[in-house]
C-alpha cells in the first residue's frame, strides 16, 4: 500500500434493494482517491442500526470516475474488505464521481442497515516527505469515561508537533502501563478515530480495527501526517457495551525523530 | 526480515519483582548498532531457555509487559510498547538501528510478578546488530537443501546436525544465504558460521509464515555452516512431526 495522509469515512445506509448511489460529499468528490476499504464494524456511532459485514454480503459496488466510466464495476463488497484480505488493497489511484457510483445490493434483509466505506487519499497541506531515516515508537493511553461522548487524546508535550508515519493497535487484553485494564479487541470494530489539525480532519471517523496488524500483511503507513492531540478523539458505535467504561484505549504511534 | 542479518544475540533477562527489568550490560551488542530486538515468548505453554534450562515466559504471559528504549543519547528510541508487538510472532518489523543505552532501556511489567518470578522464569530476547541493508531486488538463491531431523532425537537435548546431514555441502564452498523452516512448533538452531553469530535462534524468527501473515525469508550473510558444531534442540513433550530447516544457499 502506497502511503497515504487523510481518509474520510461514509456510513452509507442502504435505503432499496437495487442499486443504491452514493451521496456527494465535497471532500471525497475533490480527491484523488487512493484506495477505499468497506469495513466489517460492528456498531457506528449515532445509531443502534446493524451494518453490513462485506465478507458475508452479495451486494457489489461500482465505482465511477469523472469521465463517467464505471472503472470498477460489480465487484463484490467483500473484495474491499481489508481485514478479510490481509491489508491488501486494490489501488484504485482515481477521482470518483460518487453521484454515479453505487452499492447493488440484491439481498433484502440488508435495507435499511449500514456500509462502512472509508476512503484514502493524499493530503499534502497535512503531510510531507521524510526527512529522516530515524522514528521512534510511543504510547498514549486514554480512559474511556463513558460511551456517550468522544475519547480526547491526552496533552502529550513528547509527540507534540510530530510527524507520524503509523497507527498501532499493539494491546488487546491486559493492562496498559496506567494499570487499568485494556479496552478488548473486539471492540476496536466499533471505534472511531478522528485526527484533526485545527479545526479540520486529517482521519475522519476511521475504524479502528483497520491499524490492528497482527494479522495483515500489509501496515498502513502515512506520510508524515500531523494533527493536535488536544482536537483529536475515539468515539464509540451506539451498541457499544458498557463494560468498556473505565477501560483504557492504547494507541501506540510511530514519529519521525 | 528486511535485512541481511550477520550477528543475532541471545539474552537472558531474569525477571524482578519490582517490575522493571534491564540488559545486562556486558553483552556483545553493547556499543553496536542494534537493528531490531525480537522476544521469544513461544505459544507453547512450557519451554525452556537453551542456556541453562530455566522456564521461559510464553506468549500468555506476555500480556503485560511493556519495552522501553532509549539511545545513547537517551532519546526514546520505543516507549511503553507492549511486548507482544516486539514478539517473534508479530509479522511485522520494529526497526531500531541505533546504539542502545543498557542503563535506561528496560522491559517493564505492570501488576504483580510474584507469580512469573516464583516460577523461576526468564524472557528471551534476540538482538540483531550491524546487520546490512536488503537490497530490493534481493531473491533467494537458486538452490535449496532441506535438513529432516525427528523430533524424538532433539527433544530437550542438543542435537548435532552432522549427525543425518553431514557430507552435502563437504568439499564444496557453498555459501548459505538464507534459511527457512515449515515446521509449526518452537525449538532452536544454534548456527556455527564462519564469522557469523546466531546462538540458540528460535524458530519463529525464521519461519516464513508468521501466524496468518507471510514475511520476508530470513537472510544472513553468505558464509558457511560447520554442521559438525550446529545444534537443534526443541522442549515440547507431545509426539510430533520432524523438524525441517532448509537452507538456500549457492
Amino acid at each position: 500500500m502506497q502511503k497515504v495522509s487523510g481518509a474520510k469515512t461514509l456510513f452509507f445506509k442502504i435505503t432499496n434493494q437495487g442499486r443504491n448511489y452514493l451521496p456527494l460529499i465535497e471532500d471525497i468528490d475533490a480527491r484523488f482517491i487512493k484506495y477505499i476499504d468497506i469495513v466489517p464494524c460492528t456498531s457506528i456511532p449515532g445509531t443502534t442500526d446493524d451494518v453490513i459485514s462485506p465478507e458475508r454480503s452479495m451486494s457489489t459496488i461500482s465505482l465511477s470516475n469523472k469521465a463517467n466510466i464505471l472503472f470498477i464495476k460489480d465487484v463484490p463488497v467483500g473484495y474491499y474488505d481489508p481485514i478479510l484480505r490481509g491489508g491488501i488493497r486494490q489501488p484504485l489511484m482515481s477521482k470518483i464521481s460518487l453521484q454515479k457510483s453505487y452499492i447493488d445490493v440484491s439481498d433484502p434483509s440488508e435495507v435499511g442497515k449500514y456500509f462502512v466505506l472509508v476512503f484514502w487519499y493524499d493530503l499534502p497541506e497535512y503531510s510531507a516527505r521524510n526527512k529522516s531515516d530515524h522514528t521512534a515508537l510511543d504510547s498514549v493511553s486514554m480512559q474511556v469515561k463513558n460511551l456517550a461522548n468522544p475519547v480526547v487524546f491526552p496533552d502529550n508535550r513528547a509527540m507534540s508537533g510530530k510527524r507520524f508515519r503509523n497507527i498501532y493497535l499493539s494491546v488487546s487484553e491486559g493492562v496498559t502501563p496506567t494499570g487499568r485494564e485494556v479496552v478488548p479487541n473486539a471492540t476496536y470494530k466499533e471505534m472511531f478515530l478522528s485526527l484533526y489539525k485545527g479545526n479540520y480532519a486529517v482521519l475522519d471517523r476511521v475504524p479502528l480495527c483497520l491499524f490492528d496488524f497482527y494479522k495483515q500483511y500489509k501496515e498502513i503507513n502515512f506520510a508524515n501526517i500531523v494533527f493536535d492531540f488536544v482536537y483529536s478523539y475515539v468515539e464509540f458505535g451506539g451498541l457499544t457495551d458498557s463494560d468498556n467504561i473505565g477501560k483504557d484505549i492504547y494507541i501506540t504511534l510511530r514519529y519521525e525523530d | 526480515m528486511n535485512c541481511i542479518n550477520t550477528n543475532i544475540d541471545l539474552v537472558q533477562v531474569s525477571l524482578d519483582e519490582l517490575g522493571n527489568m534491564y540488559f545486562p550490560t556486558s553483552v556483545s551488542f553493547a556499543g553496536k548498532r542494534v537493528n531490531y530486538i525480537k522476544i521469544f515468548a513461544p505459544y507453547e505453554r512450557e519451554f525452556y531457555s537453551p542456556i541453562d534450562g530455566a522456564p521461559v515466559v510464553v506468549y500468555d504471559d506476555l500480556t503485560n509487559f511493556y519495552v522501553s528504549l532509549y539511545n545513547d543519547q537517551k532519546k526514546v528510541l520505543v516507549k511503553d510498547v507492549n511486548a507482544r508487538m516486539l514478539s517473534a510472532y508479530y509479522p511485522h518489523q520494529i526497526y531500531i538501528n541505533d546504539v542502545l543505552d543498557l542503563d535506561l532501556s528496560r522491559i517493564s511489567y505492570i501488576g504483580d510478578l510474584s507469580e512469573l518470578v516464583k516460577q523461576k522464569k526468564v524472557i528471551l530476547v534476540y538482538v540483531s546488530w550491524e546487520a546490512l541493508p536488503l537490497p530490493e531486488e534481493k531473491e533467494l538463491p537458486t538452490k535449496a537443501v532441506t535438513v529432516t531431523i525427528p523430533a524424538e532425537l532433539c527433544y530437550n537435548k542438543p542435537f548435532k546436525l552432522s549427525q543425518i546431514f553431514d557430507d552435502f555441502f563437504a568439499g564444496s564452498n557453498a555459501k548459505i544465504e538464507a534459511i527457512s523452516t515449515d515446521t509449526t512448533y518452537s525449538f532452536y538452531l544454534d548456527l556455527r558460521m564462519d564469522e557469523l553469530s546466531f546462538k540458540w535462534m528460535p524458530s519463529p524468527l525464521f519461519r516464513e509464515y508468521a501466524g496468518t501473515a507471510k514475511i520476508t525469508p530470513f537472510y544472513c550473510r553468505p558464509s558457511t555452516v560447520d554442521f559438525r558444531n550446529s545444534y537443534v534442540i526443541h522442549y515440547r513433550k507431545e509426539k510430533d512431526s520432524p523438524i525441517r530447516i532448509t537452507f538456500y544457499y549457492n
